[in-house]
């Protein structure tokens, strides 16, 4: 057992998840986002929310195609916090 | 929002495997298909033999430009469809370690492309000059550079669809 500074909000399985995927890519829809995860609309929205509140997770809504759709990033901040966490992961691990 | 916690080194091993799998997963899901990996990395390859021995005199300055706007085209498309699925794949990747790898395919690409132009130039019986260019002697020259091209953009495409720089086996 070592002490290790990381992040509780991104260690979560399903934000460790969230924070993966939206760090391999640019932005991504919540329905694409939600299938991924297999989870309900709501459980995603709480996730969200909560990233969303921390800084770690950008929400554009934005008509496409005729549809009202909803775009999710990691801004900086949370391409930071997500990049420090698995570095910090890594180093535990050795 | 850190907290200072505790996990053991076993924890960290099985969530770093977790992003492993994820990564792929990702990685996987946002893939190109097969058949668009192959035009595009074959036009690629075209251009660049285009480019390479292209001249007033022949017609492969139409090749240049035919392929040049048929892989425009091919991206464009690909951009789109994948927006109908849910990825809006940026011009420029987001993040640092994305700009620097993509400066380092871009440097990568011109290097090939401008070494495989001056040593067909330079090999050409009108414009040679002998020992001006360390491989004027080298016919294969514009073949060699569309098949780097060609195969890199292959390679590339397919591990890294989204030009961010992903680490594709975060356990190590």
């Amino acid at each position: 057992m070592k002490n290790l500074r990381f992040n509780a909000l991104i260690h979560a399985p399903k934000r460790l998840h969230i924070c993966a995927m939206l760090s391999a890519s640019g932005e991504l829809e919540f329905k694409l986002l939600r299938e991924q995860l297999d989870v309900s609309d709501s459980v995603l929205s709480k996730h969200i929310k909560s990233l969303q509140e921390a800084g770690y997770v950008g929400v554009a809504k934005r008509r496409d195609f005729g549809h009202r759709r909803t775009w999710l990033s990691l801004t900086s901040a949370g391409r930071d916090a997500y990049t420090e966490h698995v570095k910090e992961l890594r180093e535990m691990v050795g | 929002m850190t907290d200072e916690n505790q996990i053991t080194t076993a924890e960290a091993q099985s969530a770093l495997e977790s992003l492993n799998k994820i990564g792929n997963e990702t990685i996987s899901s946002l893939r190109p298909p097969l058949w668009f990996i192959t035009i595009t990395s074959l036009l690629c390859g075209i251009l660049t033999f285009s480019l390479a021995v292209a001249e007033h005199e022949n017609s492969w300055g139409l090749g240049v430009w035919l392929s040049g706007i048929a892989v425009v085209l091919l991206v464009l498309f690909w951009m789109y469809s994948a927006r109908l699925l849910g990825v809006r794949a940026p011009l420029l990747p987001p993040s640092g370690s994305g700009k620097v790898f993509l400066a380092l395919q871009t440097l990568f690409f011109a290097v090939v492309v401008f070494v495989g132009r001056e040593a067909t130039v330079a090999g050409r019986p009108e414009t040679r000059l002998e020992g001006a260019f360390p491989i004027a002697d080298l016919p294969l020259a514009p073949y060699i550079a569309a098949v780097i091209v060609s195969l890199s953009v292959a390679y590339l495409t397919y591990k890294y669809p989204t030009n961010e720089w992903v680490q594709q086996d975060a356990s190590k």
